[in-house]
């Protein structure tokens, strides 16, 4: 059963990446152009040589989203066949979604908050090594953080406290916690004399094309699962 | 809302006896796991400037893929450079 939730992962995630590259091809690139076109300018002539045109780049992406959404697809559906019968909904499509709602808030959203997108050019490639670590810290932290919430959710509803006193509860919870991953990680350097229009909408756009993949991942994922559990009704009627 | 399309069929037994069906998942499903989660760092993270305290000169071959799904890795909100 696990391996059929993988399968279906991957398939999901296969088809949720290049539509997520569909939205940064169509969304985020311009932005990116003028970012490299900054970089260019910056560099005061000094060409550095390149191994790929920005024509292939753009081939790339879709390379990148979808291998990339195939992979997070995959890890997704190992969490959905552990998470399954630990949710409180009854439908597959309503668990898919709240559990790519989840996963959104803490791999993408929440670490957004510290540490947004960048576009070429922002950023010492001095410190890449210590950014990349506070990086993956933070989503992890935050993965956790939202992990704690939920289990805290649940404690209290089988204690019988009720709905809006538990929600606000939980909520306060995830937010001191938030905010303490928040002080404990490296502050974020600033972009200096980058254009704040540009990276407004470059982020944007950043921020964007991880809401199509986990929106995709988590429909498509429900609706291939709901297509599962009604095949053995299928076979059943009389032809 | 009355539909008994994908439903589940254990839907009015308490949470504590259905998770007593479900054993913990099984060794092979952490290799696959760990598999995915090392595929996304090499996609999205991995570069020689990156690696080079790890592995040296050969982390240079990184940059390749690194140009190559460089668009993706800036959109997908990943530290590049």
């Amino acid at each position: 059963m696990i391996a059929a939730y993988l399968r279906r992962g991957l398939a999901a995630g296969l088809m949720a990446g290049l539509l997520a590259g569909l939205f940064a091809f169509f969304v985020g690139e311009s932005a990116l152009d003028r970012a490299i076109a900054i970089e260019e300018a910056s560099a005061g002539g000094h060409h550095e040589e390149e191994i790929f045109s920005r024509g292939t780049q753009k081939v790339g992406l879709f390379f990148a989203t979808g291998l990339s959404g195939a992979t997070a697809g995959g890890i997704f559906g190992l969490a959905f066949a552990y998470f399954r019968e630990r949710l409180s909904s009854r439908r597959d499509l309503i668990r898919s979604v709240s559990l790519a709602g989840a996963v959104f808030c803490g791999m993408v959203l929440i670490p957004a908050l510290k540490y947004p997108a960048n576009p070429p050019s922002v950023g010492d490639p001095e410190t890449i090594g210590a950014r990349t670590i506070a990086y993956f810290a933070l989503i992890g932290l935050s993965l956790l953080a939202i992990l704690a919430a939920w289990q805290l959710s649940r404690t209290l509803r089988e204690r019988g406290m009720s709905a809006p006193v538990r929600r606000l509860s939980v909520g306060i919870g995830l937010a001191v916690m938030v905010v303490a991953v928040f002080l404990a990680l490296p502050a974020v350097p600033p972009a200096e004399d980058f254009p704040a229009g540009l990276l407004w909408s470059f982020r944007l756009a950043a921020l964007g094309t991880q809401a199509v993949l986990w929106a995709g991942i988590g429909v498509l994922f429900g609706l291939l699962s709901e297509r599962a559990n009604a095949e053995p009704k299928r076979r059943e009627q009389p032809a | 809302m009355k539909s008994d399309r994908g439903e589940d069929p254990e839907k009015e037994v308490p949470m504590e006896k259905r998770l007593a069906h479900h054993p913990s998942p099984p060794f092979w499903s952490w290799m696959a796991l760990t598999l995915l989660l090392l595929t996304l760092f090499v996609l999205l993270s991995a570069s020689g400037a990156l690696l080079a305290p790890l592995l040296g000169e050969t982390a240079g071959t990184f940059d390749y893929l690194h140009e190559f799904a460089h668009d993706g890795r800036h959109l997908l909100g990943v530290p590049c450079h």
